[in-house]
């Protein structure tokens, strides 16, 4: 049932309002009614009574019907009024209409106005309806073209038989267009689209519209501000009723995020995959066999060594092993021992249980003929999720055959080392000594008598005497000079032996000193030899000397006496002379010829002197050669009133050839007769000394002494003279000279003029 | 032949001076001849006494003082003495060394093996001598 119906009547005549009030009554409608009949009483009854429906008269005393409708529609009020008058034309009754009014009813036709009332009422309902309906729609489109914006996506539609072209708002911002910027059109969607992308698009769309079949597509767009937008769009086809396809309806969605986050994924993946094949092409470059062992010891991962491990040891099992356990397999492929089997079982199942962090052990069997090693380390897995452990085999053949011939150059070393003739020390930088051969040992008893030891100072072996040497040494071997020297050694039994010492620096690979050698070669056999052919050579030069004096006194003095024979004879025989001329230059011939003589036998005295080693050493008393020479030359000594004084005690005895020591005593005593001064008492003194294992005698005289700066270099020549008022032929000091160094001693002399002269000759005993 | 040419020798030998004596006046008649067994002596009368032209025969060989020191005290002497002298080396020496000495010093004139001859005091006084 309907509810009771408001109405609102609007009459000023109540015979009129009862007579309607009356007819809606007798239609059967239920209804409450509010009459008013002024302006004021009809804007409070819209207000307060909320009518469903107004009747209103036409004129009223001061208000009218169009009036009324004005004011309904300015309240906006949105209510069915019918107007019920009298008298009215239709111009009017059409006009009330456009004004609004939902129907009119003549007073004189009032069977008509309850049908009037509903109609006006139901149309007002379903117009109420429609509008609330239109709202929705429209409220519905605002929603969808927001949605459309926050969801990013747009719906388009394409006639393709038409240029019917419909793109949603969404559309046209996927696109980058402003709303209505452009026409909606095939062109403007692809203006935006990536230039790379285009064709593709252009080609999928064609083929998916050839075949009427529903396609979705990813592409690009360009945004107005250069930024990618990435785009998928899917559509379907709207057949007509031959199954044709008439439209193509669309639906596009920017997933820029979603791709953005793929290809990120796809990035993060790639990386993945490298690090993972970087760290696999790391393992597999790497020599040793790796195996990978999970908790139970079985393989769970091997890289490309153990690959080709197993392959060449024909281990026979599939996957190189993995899923085995690792100790069943390698016991097969290398046949080791049990004992090392029970070892690397213990080592790994420790490993994996963490009682170790790591075990390690070298093995070797042969591979075939071949002895190979291995060394096997096993360590935890660092990742501490997992349980297991790291296996690698090491093949370390080469490094064990390094280090066995290694060992074997050491023994060889060690072997040449003990073998040579040469003492070896080695010390280290403090001089502490490191090692020394079996020569060097024998030398430290034989030459210092004492016994090398490691650890001993090198310093305490040598003589205090040789310490700074030794300094020296050490100073130029740290700054890696080679120091060489040659020295001798006295040994107990009085000889001498003689080494070659060689220093030698020892440094790292840095080139710092960390040491040095010390070599000790017997170079005394050569030594001996070199000394033998130095007095050889000296030997050999003197002679050279030697001759080159004979043939000078063979031109002088030889020549000397020649010379005059051969003036006089020449002069007898051409000239002619007095008889007392002829006397003197016969007498003259005589006296050349004796010379020449005497000449002759000093030659042949000295040659006999210095060939004469075959005589035999005898014990000669000094005393008993001065005597001798005194009574020689008694009368010189006695009719001169010469002194002649000698003191031999400190050594009077001498082993010693007898006819060189008294020629040289006879030569210096009668040269200090001979050149005494005048007018003065001669004193000649001779004394010995006795210096080790040296004699040393003195002849000394007060006599006229030798200009020694002028004549120094002179002294001992052969014919040299140095005073020509006293008969002498230069022939003494010579001789003595001469036999001075036969006998193997020396002779000097100091003189001064007219104060005398003093001979020193040194001796060996 | 120039009798103005005066004659000095020096040597420790007396005879050989003796020689040179009787060669030399046997060649050219009496001569002025000023013989020195002591060099020394003859350094002395050189230094005083030589005017005109004169011929020097030094011995090398001497025990006070040999030819060469001989000749190295005549340089310090006056050029008087020392344009009027030649001086020529008399000696016994047959070694060349001797030779080859006196023969680069300024001072000799030549070198004259002993004994002192006839041909050779000949040339010698004649101006002609070749060594």
């Amino acid at each position: 049932m309907m509810p009771n119906l408001k109405i609102l009547h609007i009459e000023d005549i109540r015979s009129d309002a009862e007579l309607i009030e009356r007819t809606l009554k007798k239609s059967g409608i239920a209804f409450e009614k509010l009459l008013v009949d002024t302006k004021e009483e009809y804007i409070k009854a819209l207000d307060e009574f909320h009518p469903d429906v107004i009747l209103s008269d036409h004129s009223l005393p001061a208000f009218n019907s169009l009036e009324a409708l004005k004011i309904l529609k300015q309240r906006g009020g949105n209510i069915p009024f019918i107007l019920i008058t009298a008298t009215v034309s239709e111009e009017f009754a059409v006009n009330v209409m456009k004004e609004g009014a939902s129907d009119y009813v003549l007073k004189d036709r009032l069977q008509r106005l309850p049908n009037a009332v509903i109609n006006a009422i139901s149309k007002y309902q379903s117009d109420a309806e429609r509008q609330v309906y239109l709202d929705k729609i429209f409220a519905s489109e605002a929603l969808f073209t927001k949605a459309e914006t926050i969801a990013e996506f747009g719906t388009f539609r394409v006639g393709l038989n038409n240029d019917d072209i419909s793109w949603s708002a969404g559309t046209y911002i996927l696109l980058g267009y402003q709303q209505d910027e452009v026409a909606a059109s095939y062109e403007n969607f692809l203006k935006p689209i990536h230039p790379d992308d285009v064709e593709e698009v252009q080609n999928i769309i064609d083929t998916s519209i050839s075949n009427a079949q529903p396609e979705e597509i990813d592409f690009r767009v360009i945004n107005k501000d250069g930024s990618i937008k990435y785009l998928r769009s899917q559509f379907e086809f709207e057949l007509d009723e031959n199954g044709k396809a008439e439209y193509v309806i669309g639906f596009s969605q920017d997933v820029t995020r979603e791709k953005l986050a793929q290809i990120q994924v796809e990035e993060y993946i790639d990386e993945l995959k490298a690090a993972a094949e970087r760290q696999s092409a790391i393992l597999n470059a790497l020599p040793p066999n790796i195996v990978l062992l999970n908790e139970d010891a079985k393989i769970v991962a091997v890289n490309d060594s153990w690959k080709k491990f197993t392959l060449a040891n024909n281990l026979g099992v599939p996957r190189h092993g993995i899923g085995f356990h690792y100790l069943a397999i390698s016991e097969k492929a290398t046949g080791m021992d049990a004992i090392s089997a029970k070892k690397i079982s213990r080592g790994i199942k420790e490993v994996i249980a963490g009682e170790n962090d790591e075990f390690s052990m070298e093995y070797c069997y042969y591979s075939g003929t071949q002895k190979v090693w291995f060394q096997l380390i096993v360590a935890p897995l660092a990742d501490k999720s997992q349980k297991g452990a790291v296996v690698l085999h090491i093949d370390i053949t080469d490094r064990k055959h390094v280090e066995a011939s290694l060992l074997q150059s050491r023994a060889n070393l060690q072997t040449i080392f003990e073998n040579t003739d040469i003492a070896y020390v080695l010390c280290d930088s403090g001089h502490k000594i490191v090692s020394f051969n079996t020569k060097a040992y024998e030398l430290g008893i034989e030459q210092f008598g004492k016994k090398i030891k490691a650890g001993g100072d090198a310093f305490s072996y040598f003589p205090k005497s040789k310490i700074p040497n030794l300094k020296d040494a050490i100073q130029k071997v740290t700054n890696n000079e080679l120091v060489t020297y040659e020295t001798s050694y006295d040994l107990k039994d009085g000889s001498l032996k003689w080494y070659e010492v060689r220093w030698a620096g020892i440094a790292n690979e840095k080139k710092e000193n960390t040491g040095f050698v010390l070599a000790f070669d017997d170079i005394t056999g050569r030594k001996i030899s070199e000394l033998e052919r130095d007095r050889i050579t000296a030997d050999l030069v003197k002679r050279n000397t030697d001759l080159e004096e004979f043939a000078y006194i063979i031109s002088h003095n030889l020549r000397a006496p020649v010379a005059n024979i051969l003036g006089a004879s020449t002069a007898l025989n051409i000239m002619e002379l007095s008889p007392g001329e002829k006397d003197k230059l016969s007498k003259g011939i005589n006296v050349s010829a004796i010379k020449l003589d005497e000449v002759i036998n000093d030659l042949n005295q000295i040659l006999q002197g210095k060939g004469g080693f075959d005589d035999v050493k005898e014990i000669v008393h000094f005393s008993d050669l001065v005597d001798s020479v005194k009574i020689s030359i008694r009368n010189l000594i006695e009719n001169n009133n010469i002194k002649i004084t000698y003191d031999f005690a400190e050594i009077n005895e001498f082993l010693v050839l007898k006819p060189y020591l008294y020629s040289i005593f006879f030569n210096l005593i009668s040269n200090s007769v001979k050149y005494r001064r005048q007018h003065i008492d001669t004193v000649i003194e001779i004394r010995s000394r006795l210096f080790g294992n040296k004699v040393e005698l003195t002849f000394s005289d007060n006599g006229m002494g030798i200009d020694l700066k002028k004549n120094g270099g002179q002294v001992f020549g052969l014919y040299k003279r140095f005073h020509s008022n006293i008969e002498g032929k230069g022939m003494g000091l010579f001789m003595v000279k001469t036999q001075v160094e036969t006998l193997g001693g020396k002779i000097t002399v100091e003189s001064e003029e007219n104060k005398g002269t003093e001979f020193k000759i040194e001796l060996e005993i | 032949m120039s009798t103005d040419l005066k004659y000095v020798i020096v040597d420790d030998d007396p005879f050989n001076n003796m020689i040179c004596r009787m060669v030399i006046e046997d060649a050219l008649g009496e001569t002025e001849i000023n013989a020195f067994t002591k060099p020394e002596e003859g350094l002395e009368f050189m230094k005083e006494n030589i005017k005109g032209p004169t011929v020097l025969f030094l011995d090398i060989n001497m025990p006070t003082l040999t030819g060469w020191e001989f000749l190295q005290q005549y340089e310090a002497f006056s050029d008087e003495v020392k344009m009027n002298t030649n001086i020529y080396i008399l000696s016994s020496s047959l070694d060349r060394r001797d030779k080859d000495r006196a023969t680069t010093n300024k001072y000799v004139q030549g070198f004259i093996s002993k004994p002192l001859d006839f041909e050779t005091i000949t040339a010698i006084a004649g101006g002609e001598f070749q060594d």
